[in-house]
């Protein structure tokens, strides 16, 4: 019998560990599981939207010559002038070793070979016309941080040292070449010839800088060309010799830190015109229901959330786990000659639009509104996302009132004049658009 | 001993264990399994009664019983659309029982009460007033364990009554995955549970043959407490939203429970019981989250056979069992009850010439039903249950 006991108590040791893998595809009463902890989707979260207007903007150091202007529709007259400061490796004549032969140099001509970087923006089947202006006034910035901003000017002499009037075709050319007065050459060839100019400050004494400028008359589009690889070349030859080699001297902007642009809008008579200071903000009740956002001109777009404490009443314990908020292009604001961006930059600002950082998902990456491009009849689907879902939870559990607000701009904000108008919630057809997920445990 | 640290993780995977505290065991002792788990009126003679605590009166003196067993069940899980299958072992209890007195018994048990075993993988549920979803990965697992201590004292010849006090202890592990929108919430949930229950019971014999009883378990509240971890996923990082906190939680009410049962024997070798026992869940306070609870009933009913007393052959000498059980269940999902119904048959074998028997039984049931939000559960059950009788160990010594 004890043997019978044995076999008995291993038996039931066997049946205690044993059992099928249960694969959970069989369960009961949905209705009930969702009980415990609810998982609701809010959309209708009052969002306000209102336009800023950022009073400055660093343009210099961007890498982009950025001139031109145009017309816009929507947000006035849009100007962008270049200002640079341009040197040289070597401020001498080529083999300068004994100075009868460099006697027989001769200038021949200069000319400003600008390189597109593709950037365009506005109406390229038009004229544009744009002036070289010599600085009167010293590439320096007035400021401690040593940037120019897109209101900082410089002053400039008048007359036009050469002028261009063309048809930009930024994406099939490579460069656009400016002939430039033969005076202005012959004058600096002489400086170095006759070793005036010598080194950089003696050159930048003598050419504080250049700035070019579009002309008003021609008002249809900016283009973008390189910091990097623009130049201003001087050919000078060997007087009466065969030879038809030519020599250069090419005077390029070798510190970009001093090349900005100065980028205007002219908001008279539009809807934009009452758009206050830097610190305060144009509700979307006031411009038809829109926000708006322009790159360059610091115009930016700002979404608050104002009732985003009250979560906290909906359950005793909840989260936000995820949220989208989803921004709509206006109908008709946006075409081929004012293409959409494919991403909305977003920053985190306070009630004064002083910009706290970037907006940041859970993981500490800055978090982008991404372009949904699937288009239909109406264009219902063109929109930017935002995953909002962390900023808002801290929001939600911020202890202090103080909301934070996220301010939209366009990529490439200090370099470009892109611009876009967003729908707010009372929007007819491009409403913009929030979705929060909520659980409570 | 071994087998009493199983108790606390017996395993039994049920869709209904996401309810309440989850599936409750039906484990009884002796040869009851094989009578449809019926015996209110039957006396702890040659086998711990667990049924009724008034039984133990009946206890013969320097009889020491103990009894354990274990289950094997086969079941198959069918909703509309699909089936499956599954097989689990478990213990089913540990008892022992001895006269106090010419007049009273005593009696400790050890048995799962319920087990919280479930597995819920991606279901995939609507979020309210949207068209959209998100998606439920849920497993539980724990139960609670049913301590008893019971005492049954016989007035005169013909009556006994008995109460039994309970230990009702354990807690349960509910981890929940939620995937909503692109975030992934984890819930983790331990529950844990103490409480003490109360039984009376009492049993009169009428004459030598004929025996009625009845049973009332005191409703009461079992306390629960939970500490709760909420993690979030979002953007591929895991960030908490709360670490271990302790907060009380709703308690688990059990109801009032009467029970009524007759045994009467016929021609000296034919036993019928017959048990009726109303639980009134319906009216307990218990939470919504547990469940919806409605008032069940039971009914069992079971024959024994066994041919003759003194029988040479062993043959001779066991007894063959047959019962129903049929119940109303406790549970409304959906509006829908889920209700339980078996057959068992079993055999009584005996070991050496003392109580000592080893009970085999056999049942087949059917649990729930197929429906939008239901499934039914069919079950093939073996219980072994080996009932031990001191005077054998005495025996033993001797020789």
């Amino acid at each position: 019998m004890h043997k019978f006991i044995l076999i008995l108590l291993f038996v039931l040791t066997i049946f205690s560990c044993g059992t099928d893998t249960d694969t959970g595809e069989f369960t009961v009463g949905s209705d009930y599981l969702a009980l415990s902890n609810k998982v609701i989707m809010i959309d209708t979260v009052t969002v306000d939207m209102s336009t800023i207007n950022f009073d400055s903007l660093a343009t210099s150091n961007r890498s982009r010559i950025l001139i031109g202007n145009y017309d816009d529709p929507i947000f006035g007259k849009v100007k962008s002038d270049s200002y640079f400061q341009l040197s040289t490796s070597v401020y001498a004549l080529s083999s300068v070793g004994s100075d009868t032969e460099s006697v027989n140099y001769v200038f021949d001509s200069i000319s400003m070979i600008l390189k597109y970087d593709r950037y365009y923006y506005g109406d390229t089947t038009r004229v544009q016309t744009f002036n070289i202006h010599r600085l009167t006034q010293k590439v320096k910035p007035n400021t401690e941080d040593n940037n120019f901003y897109n209101n900082s000017t410089l002053t400039y002499s008048p007359e036009s040292l050469g002028t261009i009037s063309f048809k930009p075709r930024p994406k099939e050319k490579d460069s656009i070449n400016i002939q430039m007065s033969k005076e202005f050459g012959e004058a600096l060839f002489q400086k170095i010839k006759k070793r005036e100019v010598t080194d950089f400050d003696s050159f930048t004494e003598y050419l504080k800088g250049l700035v070019l400028v579009p002309e008003n008359s021609t008002s249809s589009n900016v283009i973008g060309f390189s910091v990097s690889s623009s130049k201003v070349r001087l050919y000078y030859s060997k007087y009466q010799t065969d030879s038809e080699t030519p020599f250069i001297i090419d005077f390029t902007i070798l510190d970009a830190t001093k090349q900005f642009n100065s980028i205007s809008l002219n908001k008279t008579g539009t809807i934009l015109q009452n758009l206050p200071i830097s610190s305060s903000n144009l509700s979307s009740t006031l411009t038809n229901n829109q926000g708006f956002i322009q790159s360059g001109t610091g115009v930016a777009c700002r979404v608050d959330f104002p009732n985003i404490k009250q979560f906290k009443n909906i359950a005793a314990n909840g989260a936000i786990v995820d949220a989208e908020l989803i921004l709509k292009p206006v109908n008709n604001s946006y075409s081929e000659k004012y293409p959409l961006a494919d991403s909305l930059t977003v920053y985190v600002g306070d009630n004064l639009n002083r910009i706290s950082g970037t907006l940041v998902n859970a993981a500490g990456t800055s978090v982008y509104g991404k372009l949904n491009k699937k288009s239909d009849e109406f264009n219902e689907n063109v929109g930017y996302s935002i995953s909002v879902g962390n900023f808002l939870q801290k929001e939600m559990l911020k202890q202090s009132d103080s909301r934070s607000s996220l301010i939209l701009t366009l990529p490439g904000i200090a370099q470009s004049v892109n611009r876009i108008v967003l729908g707010d919630q009372k929007h007819l057809n491009n409403k913009i658009q929030l979705k929060i997920y909520y659980i409570s445990y | 001993m071994m087998s009493l640290s199983s108790f606390s993780q017996s395993i039994s995977s049920s869709p209904y264990s996401l309810y309440g505290v989850g599936s409750l065991y039906d484990s009884d002792f002796g040869y009851l399994p094989s009578i449809g788990s019926s015996g209110i009126a039957l006396p702890s003679d040659t086998f711990i009664n667990n049924l009724n605590p008034a039984s133990l009166g009946f206890m013969y003196q320097n009889h020491f019983l103990f009894d354990i067993g274990g289950k094997a069940i086969a079941t198959t899980y069918e909703s509309g659309s699909r089936s499956e299958k599954r097989n689990n072992f478990q213990f089913s209890h540990l008892a022992f029982a001895f006269p106090v007195t010419k007049n009273s018994g005593f009696s400790v048990s050890m048995r799962p009460y319920s087990s919280s075993v479930f597995k819920i993988s991606n279901l995939k549920l609507p979020i309210a007033d949207s068209q959209e979803y998100y998606y439920v990965t849920a497993q539980g697992s724990g139960g609670l364990n049913n301590l008893d201590f019971s005492y049954g004292y016989k007035f005169g010849k013909k009556l006994t009554l008995g109460a039994t006090a309970t230990v009702l202890f354990g807690n349960t592990v509910d981890e929940r995955s939620f995937l909503i929108s692109n975030s992934i919430t984890t819930i983790n949930k331990k529950t844990n549970y103490s409480g003490v229950r109360a039984t009376l019971g009492a049993q009169y014999k009428i004459d030598s043959t004929f025996t009625i009883g009845s049973t009332f378990k005191i409703p009461t509240r079992v306390k629960a407490s939970k500490i709760q971890s909420v993690t979030s996923i979002a953007d591929e990082v895991q960030s908490s939203i709360e670490t271990d906190q302790a907060s009380n939680t709703d308690d688990y009410y059990m109801p009032l429970e009467i029970g009524f049962g007759v045994s009467k024997r016929f021609k000296n070798n034919l036993n019928l019981t017959l048990d009726y026992e109303k639980s009134l869940w319906g009216d307990t306070k218990q939470s919504d989250l547990y469940g919806d609870f409605v008032n069940q009933d039971r009914f069992a009913l079971g024959f024994t056979y066994s041919s003759k007393k003194n029988a040479r052959k062993y043959w001779d000498r066991v007894g063959y069992a047959a019962g129903i059980n049929y119940d109303t269940g406790y549970l409304e999902v959906d509006s829908q009850r889920v209700k339980n119904a078996s057959f068992s048959v079993g055999l009584n074998l005996p070991i050496d010439n003392t109580f000592s028997s080893l009970n085999v039984s056999y049942s087949y049931g059917q649990k729930g039903r197929i429906a939008d939000d239901l499934i039914k559960e069919n079950y093939h059950k073996i219980s072994l249950n080996l009932s031990l009788d001191g005077i054998w160990f005495v025996k033993r010594k001797i020789e």
